[in-house]
């Protein structure tokens, strides 16, 4: 085929497509009669649409074979809740593993018990005890100033490398494989920040910071996930390929740690398989769900307040497998919110993994025999006072009502066990419900 | 069946009515399966995804916030559920089904072959709107509905889209030593 004139393709394509102007179409069409190579172009492009046409039209029995199919499934189950049933156990089988699992919680549980007597209990550190770059920096300020919905104030915070002291330590970070190398292409975005060139150092929080944010309730902004999509935010695969998307514009998700809590770290992984910048990344924290009172935040790169939680000032980022570590200067609140409006490749909104390190805010009493660690474990959230666990999981979560009273127990088996009856119960269980802010750790054993 | 709009219908299923779910099925399963060809460019994995899709949907439906929204959320389903199979697939993988399908008589041949190779190499928001538009008898209306954007959006994208793949189906001729 000759080469149509360039000036004309689109042209010709717009007469295609029915686009073009009233006033151009007979100048275009002038041009085809004269012009061997563009009205090649032009036929061509006719036949496609009637080829696509036809191909389109030969996907009808696809169409009805689909129909067939979904209506011969919906039809074989009773409701549209039998299908989640079709991937759970029978209660009997539910049941009788929940006992197995109380079992051997217990066994386990007891032994540990026992060995930690014999071992002296762990020193705990005082919740409200500073690192030493808060010392260093700037101690009169932390934690951080409380504001209002109406007098927001930002703490404007990156982490820095820094010193080891008395009752600190590293946050014992996980990171996934890197899933891109090397320095980005060309990224225009303003305000970048450079790449470190290096692995970021260690991150020094008082000692004993969990992730608070591991296996707990997420929302979003985004109507079109689900519930269990968006447990991979908090699920501790950080790998780049689990990941949620949220829609164009701006969105956030919502993290309800179940109690206050000491923060002092953010760690966010948007999306790590290739370089990538998010727009509009504002990080707050709250004390209520609808994020009304006392409202800060925490990280703000809304350079031209676009998202109207005011100016920004922190820089925009590459994402990598390391995350962006959000320093949270040890803020207490109940509820973290992720803000961003899409990013340099697409307006859509991604999150890996979020995780939050900190501890909660009032600290159990330190228990120094068996009896008080298993009574200061009695079930807080699934009822008001102590149950029997056989109790609990009649009711709904077995897994709760295990972290609740084992919580001091082993707890790489206990996290086990949870994970396998969660995973049983995860479509029944209520928001109540969800595990005790320590024991959730234990989900994840690597972070306990 | 009465005639019934999307939210009572939504109404219906959630209180169990599986026919209600039907009708849904039937007005949307065309949107459903033209968002996965659209994002796998092939029409056999299109067809499971969709299938799956609107099982999903029929699972789901009591998390749906708003009734009358089915149409746009029953769509990202599709489109969410493309993405992870897309994501899932592995280059082993691919490879074995590849050649599979070049032994399976029931994939496309000739003409429709080659379009659809040319549009698994289009940008996944022309072939969108490319395949939103046949499937929607030509009414870019519908398409700009759907994809929420402009009517002259989606003619632009149109236009486009035809132009690239015109280039496309030329290179593959070129390579095949044949032309359409």
């Amino acid at each position: 085929m000759a080469q149509p004139c360039n000036d004309m393709l689109e042209s010709i394509a717009d007469l295609v497509q029915g686009r073009l102007p009233a006033g151009r179409i007979d100048n275009v069409r002038g041009h085809l009669d004269a012009c061997p190579a563009c009205k090649e172009w032009y036929d061509a492009l006719l036949a496609d649409a009637r080829l696509i046409a036809d191909y389109v039209a030969s996907q009808q029995e696809a169409v009805l074979r689909i129909e067939a199919a979904v209506i011969d499934r919906i039809n074989e189950s009773k409701t549209h809740s039998d299908f989640r049933r079709f991937t759970m156990p029978s209660d009997f089988l539910k049941v009788g593993l929940a006992a197995a699992v109380i079992v051997i919680a217990a066994v386990i549980g007891r032994g540990y018990i026992i060995q930690g007597r014999q071992q002296k209990a762990p020193v705990a550190t005082t919740p409200g005890q500073t690192s030493p770059q808060q010392a260093a920096s700037e101690p009169s300020t932390w934690p951080a100033p409380v504001g209002t919905p109406e007098t927001d104030q930002t703490v404007h915070a990156d982490p820095v490398a820094l010193a080891a002291g008395p009752g600190t330590a590293p946050l014992p970070l996980e990171l996934p494989k890197p899933m891109f190398e090397g320095t980005p292409g060309n990224i225009d975005v303003p305000n970048l920040q450079k790449p470190l060139g290096r692995e970021r150092p260690p991150f020094y929080a008082p000692a004993g910071c969990v992730n608070l944010a591991a296996a707990k309730r997420v929302t979003s902004s985004d109507d079109i996930l689900f519930e269990t999509e968006l447990d991979m935010v908090t699920d501790g695969d950080k790998e780049g390929g689990n990941y949620i998307e949220l829609g164009p514009f701006l969105q956030h998700v919502t993290i309800d740690l179940e109690q206050d809590c000491k923060i002092y770290a953010v760690l966010v992984w948007h999306y790590h398989k290739q370089a990538r910048v998010y727009s509009d990344v504002i990080v707050q924290v709250a004390d209520d769900p609808n994020f009304l009172s006392n409202v800060r935040i925490i990280f703000n790169n809304d350079l031209d307040n676009s998202a109207g939680f005011g100016t920004g000032k922190d820089m925009h980022y590459v994402e990598t497998h390391e995350g962006k570590l959000i320093d949270a200067k040890g803020v207490t609140a109940r509820y973290v919110r992720l803000y961003s409006s899409g990013n340099n490749e697409s307006d859509l909104n991604n999150y890996v993994e979020i995780e939050v390190w900190g501890r909660p805010a009032k600290e159990p009493s330190a228990s120094s025999g068996e009896d008080e660690s298993v009574e200061s474990a009695t079930v807080p959230h699934c009822h008001s006072a102590p149950v029997l666990p056989a109790v609990c999981f009649t009711s709904g979560p077995l897994s709760h009502a295990i972290h609740g009273r084992f919580r001091f127990c082993a707890p790489a088996m206990i996290a086990s066990a949870i994970r396998t009856s969660s995973a049983i119960c995860q479509s029944n269980i209520p928001t109540h419900a969800k595990s005790a802010p320590l024991s959730k750790a234990y989900l994840n054993p690597s972070r306990g | 069946m009465d005639v019934f709009n999307e939210e009572q219908l939504v109404v219906r299923c959630r209180a169990g009515d599986k026919s209600a779910y039907g009708e849904l099925v039937k007005r949307h399963v065309r949107d459903v399966f033209a968002v996965c060809l659209g994002a796998v460019g092939n029409a056999a994995d299109a067809e499971d995804l969709a299938q799956e899709a609107m099982v999903k949907g029929f699972m789901e439906i009591g998390r749906l916030r708003k009734g009358d929204s089915f149409g746009p959320w029953i769509r990202r389903i599709a489109r969410n559920r493309s993405i992870d199979f897309l994501r899932h697939r592995q280059v082993g993988r691919d490879a074995v089904e590849t050649l599979n399908r070049q032994c399976d008589t029931s994939q496309p041949t000739g003409d429709h072959a080659s379009l659809e190779h040319a549009l698994t190499r289009l940008d996944e928001k022309y072939r969108q709107a490319v395949l939103l538009y046949y499937f929607d008898g030509e009414r870019t209306d519908l398409v700009a509905e759907k994809l929420e954007i402009s009517p002259a959006a989606v003619l632009s994208r149109l236009s486009w889209a035809r132009r690239q793949l015109r280039q496309l189906l030329a290179e593959q001729g070129d390579h095949d030593g044949s032309t359409l």
